[in-house]
């Protein structure tokens, strides 16, 4: 995660629930954190928004391999509407927030971004050997990695009612608000 | 207060209104109750169009954090796999929502599949805090009942169009 994020200082970086953002939370919050704090499944959903308001933002989605499972649904739009994406998967096989269950069978996780329509799609277990910085498209990254043997993060402080104000006013500010084509009502 | 009047094509009525109401986007599952408004925005660039009722409520959020007003169209037989996005997410973060949702079973005789959820659709919004509107063609100043007042107030929480019969 932390290479991840050391190669795009400047992206907005969505997280799923559990785990997931209580990490990336410890790793140092900004206003360019955006933790989806429950409704597991849906930071691909949050994130397609995102990427359809500010196409020109650079995006990072992180989530583990069963919020991935849950919101495999929204991978097409979210490939689709993507300009600027790296998505990763962070595969352990487990429901770790949980309590360590094993995930239901989920197939070739790159194979399925690819026919979704992602750019790229690589599976590697040390991101520093990849390419984890945002690129044109949307782009797939899969890291496998062990159970959590260290201690779990604390959980997340600011509130989702201020995360929703600190993400808008820096993605409006940095980007501008679109102005889109509303053509209806004829 | 606010008077839209209906001229023929109350679909096309209903769009622009929400587009002078400040709308940018359209997310939506089809329903043949709201045929006609999704004819409209076939075309329509501001028109995205959304594989299941959750994802669309979940697009929509994220589009309202970056500045957008979005709207959601869908079925109310989709309103089951919204329940968890509705209260964890919009809900929980504070979030507008606006939904036009074709009321299949609400009234009178319909498809067998929708025998349980016609009845539960407006409790369950209910349930949720929701501001629910009805289309009520034959109010001539007010068809949308509150509906675009809120859309245009933008508060947080869940405004809903309940669109029975067609329009």
């Amino acid at each position: 995660m932390r290479v991840v994020l050391e190669a795009n200082p400047e992206a907005m970086v969505v997280s799923s629930c559990g785990y997931p953002s209580r990490d990336l939370h410890a790793l140092g919050d900004r206003d360019t954190r955006f933790y989806v704090v429950g409704s597991m499944g849906l930071a691909g959903s949050i994130t397609t928004g995102i990427a359809l308001s500010h196409p020109d933002a650079d995006l990072v989605l992180i989530e583990g391999d069963g919020s991935f499972a849950m919101g495999v649904t929204a991978l097409p739009i979210l490939a689709s509407h993507s300009r600027r994406l790296l998505h990763v998967v962070l595969d352990n096989g487990l429901h770790e927030s949980t309590g360590g269950q094993r995930v239901a069978p989920q197939g070739d996780l790159c194979a399925m971004a690819l026919a979704a329509g992602y750019r790229t799609a690589t599976r590697t277990a040390d991101p520093s050997r990849a390419t984890v910085q945002v690129s044109d498209g949307a782009n797939f990254v899969v890291v496998p990695c062990g159970a959590r043997t260290g201690e779990v993060a604390g959980r997340v402080e600011p509130t989702p009612r201020e995360m929703v104000e600190r993400s808008s006013r820096h993605l409006v500010r940095t980007f501008g608000r679109r102005a889109v084509a509303a053509q209806t009502g004829h | 207060m606010t008077a839209v009047a209906v001229t023929g094509n109350a679909a096309g009525t209903l769009l622009a209104a929400c587009r002078e109401s400040g709308v940018t986007r359209y997310l939506g599952v089809p329903c043949s109750t709201l045929k006609r408004v999704f004819t409209n925005l076939e075309d329509d660039p501001a028109f995205v169009r959304m594989p299941r009722e959750d994802v669309a409520v979940g697009t929509a959020g994220g589009l309202t954090v970056g500045g957008e007003k979005p709207v959601v169209l869908m079925q109310n037989s989709g309103l089951g796999y919204c329940l968890n996005a509705l209260t964890s997410f919009v809900q929980v973060y504070d979030l507008p929502l606006h939904m036009i949702v074709g009321w299949r079973g609400g009234v009178g005789l319909d498809a067998v599949e929708h025998r349980v959820m016609g009845p539960a659709t407006v409790p369950l919004f209910q349930l949720l805090g929701a501001g629910v509107s009805r289309y009520q063609p034959e109010e001539e100043q007010r068809p949308f009942g509150d509906f675009l007042d809120r859309v245009r107030l933008n508060a947080p929480g869940i405004n809903v169009l309940l669109v029975g019969g067609g329009l």
